[in-house]
């Protein structure tokens, strides 16, 4: 008996960087708002964001054909919602740095002070998360103006369950 | 006066004051949308990668929490696959025969079945003030079900026990992102060998999904749900407790009391075992209209490894209290259901609050124990409701 999880995998952002100009096709893009097939697209963000874009178009458009094929077969892909860090000069070296590990989500709700975002920022890079120490303190500041105890409430979504594990 | 509410009022008009511009509610999600995760049926989105999805209260209506319903916590990423027939479970360290067992000669020893209380450490952290880092769960980080599988015991004594075995560790199967420490944490050698805790198989009579662990998982009961090792893929005896972030500085609390925001030392702080006694209250809702009349107020009370001894509520923001009534079914680590009739003759604002208190003589305390990570919280809960 095979258990696969559909848990959405973490995509590499060396491999990965989900910037505007990445030419996923619509709805393969990583960090980007809209339904996505979350347990292979991390897969293709992963073989994609490594080559040029003409071959990583194919590869996507491959992979989702091989996502949907093997959606049919085993239904290991679940619809979802990915959320986006907010507009800034620190967006996409945000995204880069904390998304490879967790999503937008969890930044979203935090509401703390600038010396919380600076324990913060330097437990996640001691943990991996790739800050160059130029970008440190900016980084931080983007956190702590974004989400300080000042903001309003982040509100959640809720699941639909609509599929069976 | 609810001070969240309170709070949450004063920052959204400070928000404006400022001049929260539509801007920054651009990266908001929209709230119409859904996100679908398979089996999980309503519940609270509090991050989808990794998956951490909060119980709504509205839903603590049944003794045991249906399973699409059943709060779900990871750390870090769920394994990829898990095949029941390359699965072992290696027992190891300080004993005298180390086995790796299969999920069928798991399945062969005697199965026993404990009901038990299952909250997240973090349950509440978001109502902490100051806020603190981690998942911002409400009240709901907290399900009940009916657990079953061999007792941890029985798998010991099979392995027998070297003098020196005094911690029992855990390691499951998670997917470790980046530099983060693996997820693996220990238990006393005496509450491993408890009558009532398991390598649960599963629960609420169907093997464990995989978001709750499947093919197998600790469960320790009456303990934060952080001691109850998913994916388990190995346990090991140790001399003494296992030393990792998810043992120190993560899941400790204060040995005193500290001033909200101060920081702790580490040396200053002991590792979060059993649960603290807490009530919640299911309905009404927090910011409900209801009529005059017979309403009836209900909700869940839990204490760790203590019982329950009442739940008293209060619909006059805590001048008079009344005991609720407490819900048939028990079990030694599981909450009790409770309800309360109230009669409201009068239309009006009030405030009702709910106050458990245990075997152990522990009350819910006006005010949370503040703590740099937001653990345990349970101070009398609280909602306020207009009769109209």
């Amino acid at each position: 008996m095979s258990h696969r999880t559909d848990s959405p995998r973490p995509y590499s952002s060396t491999n990965c960087h989900p910037d505007r100009s990445t030419p996923f096709p619509k709805g393969m893009q990583c960090g980007v708002e809209g339904p996505v097939v979350a347990a292979n697209l991390s897969r293709s963000c992963r073989l994609s964001g490594s080559v040029n874009s003409l071959v990583t178009t194919f590869a996507a458009v491959a992979l989702l054909a091989i996502a949907v094929v093997s959606a049919q077969a085993q239904k290991p892909a679940t619809p979802s919602v990915v959320a986006d860090l907010p507009a800034g000069p620190m967006q996409a070296k945000a995204t880069t740095a904390c998304l490879e590990c967790h999503e937008a989500r969890i930044i979203l709700q935090q509401r703390l002070s600038k010396a919380a975002w600076t324990k913060e920022v330097d437990k996640m890079t001691k943990w991996g998360a790739l800050v160059d120490p130029a970008d440190r303190d900016a980084l931080i500041d983007y956190l702590s103006t974004n989400f300080s105890p000042d903001k309003p409430t982040y509100e959640p979504q809720r699941t639909s369950g609509s599929g069976k594990r | 006066m609810n001070s969240r509410r309170a709070f949450l009022k004063h920052m959204s008009a400070a928000a404006l004051a400022a001049g929260a511009t539509p801007s920054l509610l651009t990266w908001a999600l929209p709230q119409n949308q859904s996100v679908d995760v398979p089996g999980e049926d309503g519940l609270i989105v509090r991050s989808f990668r990794f998956v951490d999805l909060e119980t709504p209260v509205e839903y603590f209506n049944t003794w045991l929490t249906p399973v699409p319903h059943f709060f779900v916590r990871n750390h870090m990423f769920e394994p990829v696959q898990l095949d029941a027939q390359d699965w072992r479970l290696s027992v190891g360290g300080e004993l005298e025969k180390p086995l790796a067992l299969t999920l069928a000669e798991l399945s062969k020893l005697e199965t026993h079945t404990v009901v038990n209380t299952l909250e997240c450490a973090g349950n509440g952290r978001s109502l902490h003030r100051p806020q603190v880092p981690g998942v911002q769960w409400g009240k709901g980080a907290v399900s009940t079900a009916r657990f079953s599988g061999p007792r941890l015991r029985d798998i010991l004594q099979r392995t027998g026990i070297k003098p020196t075995g005094k911690h029992v560790m855990f390691r499951g199967l998670d997917e470790v992102p980046g530099k983060v420490p693996p997820f693996i944490r220990s238990i006393p050698i005496e509450k491993a060998l408890d009558a009532d805790t398991l390598i649960a198989t599963h629960m609420n009579g169907s093997p464990l999904t995989k978001h709750h662990g499947f093919p197998a998982r600790a469960l320790v009961p009456g303990w934060v749900g952080a001691a109850s090792c998913k994916w388990l893929t190995e346990i090991k005896l140790l001399e003494s407790e296992f030393v990792g972030n998810f043992m120190s500085p993560g899941y400790r609390f204060p040995n005193q009391p500290v001033k909200p925001g101060d920081a702790v030392k580490p040396e200053d702080t002991h590792p979060l075992t059993a649960l603290s006694v807490k009530s919640v209250i299911a309905g009404p809702s927090d910011g409900a209209t209801v009529k005059a009349g017979k309403l009836a107020v209900h909700g869940a009370a839990w204490a760790g490894e203590a019982d329950i001894a009442k739940v008293e509520i209060s619909t006059d923001a805590g001048t008079t209290w009344t005991a609720a009534k407490l819900g048939h079914d028990q079990a030694h680590h599981a909450w009790r259901l409770w309800t309360y009739d109230w009669k409201p003759n009068k239309p009006g604002d009030y405030t009702i609050l709910s106050r458990a208190t245990d075997t152990q003589g522990r009350t819910q305390p006006a005010t949370p124990a503040w703590n740099p990570s937001g653990y345990l919280y349970n101070a009398i809960d609280q909602v306020n409701v207009h009769v109209a």
